[in-house]
């Protein structure tokens, strides 16, 4: 079943489109991820659909329930606030139980479910504590608790791990995807990193000044970008602005009548070697030569800026090999980790 | 030798500017509370020939000191109920919510600290004598909760922005109405800026002397107004009892609230 | 439609206070324009006439007054708050936020028995410099405009020096390195990066002085006195309401021109966040 779907929202500041005709669907238990860069709308479609912002066009359904026009309270999606937003002068208990005090629960009841909710969560020994009190984890993990408890038909989650640290961030990723899978709550997921979109979430879509460039599984927005942007703002690449003579000659297929292309490359995948050394390469793997310009030693591996002879660009590849400067060397870019577009 | 003379001189330097600024500060109310025990006091003594506990005890008793006194206290408690209660959805209003005409709004409730108050409150007096509410307390509360509103609104004002706004809309988001958003996060997260405005205005009213003079005397008189009726008569020492029992509420509570207040919030009052 | 019932929701709540105001400040205030002008049934001038036929020599020395009040309060808070910005001194932090609070007629009392010819000041300074007598500085300009200085010093500092603090001292140690005395970091980079919030404080010490009563009359020389004295004596003494709302009007029209910049600070100042 359709929990959440957006039918063509809009919403502009002056001049500038926050929302361009932005449509989005997720399925009942689903953890859709919004990425793009800040200023690209993300935060407008998340905090439109929980009915913080007035739209200038558009409509939003919950479960087939037109609610474009209810005010926030009467939407029954709960937002975790990138800060958090936990009140305070409650307890965490208190926090925790106001959603459901809201929902005139009976007192036994909302004891019952809140504890059920800490337990969950493991924060049960915080909760006479009051938020100044907590570290940043728990603070969220108490944002998280308030959100969930009143057991909304969606969870809208703002950058929920950017507050913090980034050793903590790595694990929290995967308790946070198994715990909502637990739980199987439809989920809307706003994020500018892409690297935890790719690993958390279940689609994923791209937005850049204000529109939905591609939705797809993480697989898929990974491996068929649909244009340039969505190209380059997943994974970590190079980018090589190239004539099609010079792309020509490496024998990748030109779309006609380009003056300019731009060439990505998932500087991730690619792998550097010396030269001649023999490589097996297919028919659509693509081989440079390059010379060693620059090195940066960052410990298991070094960052080496080279080169590229064909292309008269310099691309940055890690590598756990030793080379040395003006050494030759080739890199080879396999088959779906590079990218051409006009 | 050199460092040490160097460090004396700057001792005595020390000592002489903080005897002139305690003389600048102090020096005034020295005067005053002198004069409230003074029996008898001829030039050139620096202190009075006879001291009587007579003034203070007039505070106690039974007449005009203790009435003014309870009058302008009365006057303060229901000037603070009733500004407080007008400025707290005003305040609310300014700092959430979209206004028609905000900008003229926000010019009328500046206005009566960019302008003289006096013929404002001369023209209040003369209204209020038509209708019957010169030389009436309630006369008086009303000119007060007037002139109070204007401070008290804008610093509750200020205690209501500086809540983050995340707070109210995780509460509406969670399904409270904004009635109930406001009585559960920020009304209680304001109670340090109300209590701050409260006090302000309890202190403004207990002192407040034209609005009070003009509608309430000569037929009742407020602390204030006896203080001056006093000291015009030269009566030093029933007008310096009265100064001095003003004085302390304001000089404990300025601890209490100062930290509150930004200038700007407490400007255009006195008198 | 939401917009509307949000306008609609935010004008209710104003309301009780928009009543207050009209009723009790926004009224008397026509009222004071409209008397300006009318003598006995007639509309007219002569109320003005009257005014600066009377007390013509009372307006110029109630806008000197308030000027070289001004002046020097500015001057004494800048003094204040550049030593305070720089070095912590409890005492002096204590001693400028004493009198915050005290009402300005205890003030008038106060400074009357300190400023006496036989008051407190005199007593204290004739047996330090061993004379005689000394003339009484209460009842004189001078006594007028120490009382004002006194009272007008403690608002104006806690604004310069908030305005002072909150600089960021990246740009006081900029100076610092380069060798700058502290005075010259004062003049040179306080006092201009501070610029609207000392014109606030200029504008807020010159209009509280000339609208303040209580001081004139405790404090004040019989003649020539301000403005608002001769207000009170022509509605206590005279019953002429008239010549008392035309000096009122003369009062406005004094501080218009700051009161206009005030009021286009503060509004800028004191708009909302909307959600």
């Amino acid at each position: 079943m359709v929990v959440l779907k957006t039918e063509g929202l809009k919403k502009y500041y002056g001049d500038v489109k926050a929302l361009d005709d932005v449509s989005v669907e997720i399925e009942e238990g689903e953890l859709l991820a919004v990425i793009g860069p800040s200023g690209s709308g993300k935060t407008t479609l998340l905090r439109s659909v929980a009915g913080f912002v007035q739209l200038d066009g558009g409509k939003i359904y919950i479960r087939g329930r037109d609610v474009t026009d209810l005010p926030p309270e009467k939407r029954n999606v709960a937002m975790f606030f990138q800060n958090y937003a936990l009140w305070p002068h409650m307890t965490v208990f208190e926090n925790v139980a106001y959603g459901l005090k809201v929902r005139k629960l009976s007192k036994e009841k909302i004891r019952e479910k809140v504890e059920w909710v800490l337990n969950f969560l493991d924060i049960g020994h915080l909760a006479n504590r009051k938020p100044s009190q907590l570290s940043g984890g728990q603070q969220q993990r108490v944002a998280l608790a308030r959100a969930i408890v009143v057991e909304p038909d969606l969870l809208l989650l703002d950058e929920p791990l950017s507050n913090l640290d980034a050793k903590i961030r790595m694990r929290i990723r995967f308790e946070l995807r198994s715990m909502l899978k637990k739980l199987n709550i439809a989920t809307l997921y706003v994020t500018h990193d892409q690297e935890e979109a790719l690993s958390i979430a279940d689609r994923i879509a791209v937005m850049s000044n204000g529109k939905i460039l591609q939705v797809g599984e993480p697989r898929e927005i990974y491996r068929k970008p649909v244009n340039l942007f969505v190209a380059d703002f997943v994974g970590v690449n190079c980018v090589v602005r190239a004539r099609p003579e010079a792309v020509r000659k490496l024998g990748i297929a030109v779309p006609e009548g380009a003056e300019e292309l731009s060439l990505v490359i998932r500087a991730e995948e690619a792998v550097l070697s010396r030269y001649n050394a023999s490589i097996e390469k297919t028919p659509h793997d693509l081989l440079l030569n390059g010379v060693i310009v620059g090195r940066l030693y960052l410990g298991a591996k070094t960052r080496y800026e080279v080169k590229l002879q064909e292309l008269d660009d310099n691309i940055f590849i890690n590598s756990e090999e030793d080379f040395q400067l003006n050494e030759p060397v080739q890199v080879l870019v396999k088959e779906g980790s590079y990218f051409l577009y006009a | 030798m050199s460092v040490r003379r160097f460090s004396i001189l700057k001792l005595t330097l020390k000592v002489v500017l903080v005897f002139i600024i305690l003389m600048l500060v102090v020096g005034p109310f020295v005067g005053i509370a002198i004069w409230s025990f003074a029996r008898v006091w001829y030039w050139p003594s620096p202190i009075p020939q006879e001291l009587t506990l007579r003034y203070w005890s007039e505070v106690f008793r039974q007449g005009r000191v203790l009435d003014s006194l309870i009058l302008s206290l009365k006057i303060a408690l229901l000037t603070v109920g009733f500004s407080i209660a007008i400025a707290i959805p005003a305040a609310y209003a300014f700092a959430r919510y979209r206004l028609p005409a905000e900008r003229i709004l926000l010019f009328l409730f500046l206005m009566p600290q960019a302008f003289p108050q006096l013929p404002v409150f001369i023209n209040l007096a003369r209204i209020f004598g038509k209708m019957g509410l010169r030389g009436n307390m309630w006369g008086i509360v009303m000119a007060h909760t007037m002139a109070s509103l204007v401070f008290s609104l804008w610093i509750i004002t200020a205690t209501f922005k500086s809540i983050p706004l995340e707070l109210e809309q995780a509460a509406q988001n969670l399904g409270a109405s904004r009635w109930r958003v406001f009585w559960t996060i920020t009304f209680p997260l304001g109670i340090p800026g109300v209590i701050a405005g409260a006090i302000h205005v309890f202190l403004w009213s207990m002192g407040e002397f034209n609005a009070a003079f003009f509608i309430g005397a000569p037929f009742i008189q407020t602390a204030p107004v006896l203080m001056y009726t006093a000291s015009a008569g030269y009566n030093m020492q029933i007008a310096s009892v009265i100064a001095i029992v003003l004085m302390i509420p304001s000089l404990l509570f300025m601890f209490v609230i100062e930290r509150f207040l930004k200038a700007e919030y407490i400007a255009g009052i006195g008198g | 439609m939401k917009r509307r019932r949000e306008l609609f929701v935010g004008f209710l709540l104003i309301l009780p206070a928009l009543i207050v105001l009209g009723a009790l400040y926004v009224y008397p205030l026509i009222l004071s324009v409209y008397t300006s002008f009318t003598v006995g049934e007639k509309y007219g001038l002569a109320n003005y006439a009257k005014a600066f036929d009377i007390y013509w020599r009372d307006i110029v020395y109630s806008v000197l007054i308030s000027f070289v009040t001004t002046v020097v309060t500015l001057f004494a808070s800048v003094v204040v708050s550049g030593y305070l910005r720089f070095r912590n001194w409890k005492f002096l932090e204590l001693m400028y936020k004493l009198p915050l609070f005290i009402p300005f007629l205890i003030v008038g009392h106060a400074m009357r028995v300190f400023l006496a010819p036989h008051g407190t000041l005199n007593n204290l300074l004739t047996r330090i410099l061993r004379i005689e007598e000394l003339p009484g500085l209460s009842r004189s300009w001078i006594g007028l405009v120490w009382a004002f200085v006194w009272i007008m010093t403690p608002y104006a500092t806690l604004i310069v020096l908030g305005a002072f603090r909150s600089l960021d001292s990246a740009y006081i140690e900029a100076a610092q390195n380069v060798g700058a005395s502290k005075w010259k970091i004062i003049i040179d980079v306080l006092i201009p990066m501070c610029r609207p919030s000392i014109m606030v404080a200029f504008i807020l010490t010159f209009v509280r002085t000339i609208s303040s009563l209580t001081i004139p009359i405790m404090v004040g020389p019989a003649s020539p006195n301000m403005i608002t004295v001769n207000m009170m004596f022509r509605v206590n003494y005279f019953n002429d309401w008239g010549t008392a709302n035309a000096l009122g009007v003369i009062s406005y029209l004094i501080v218009m021109v700051f009161a206009i910049y005030y009021l286009k600070f503060m509004a800028a100042e004191r708009g909302g966040i909307k959600a």
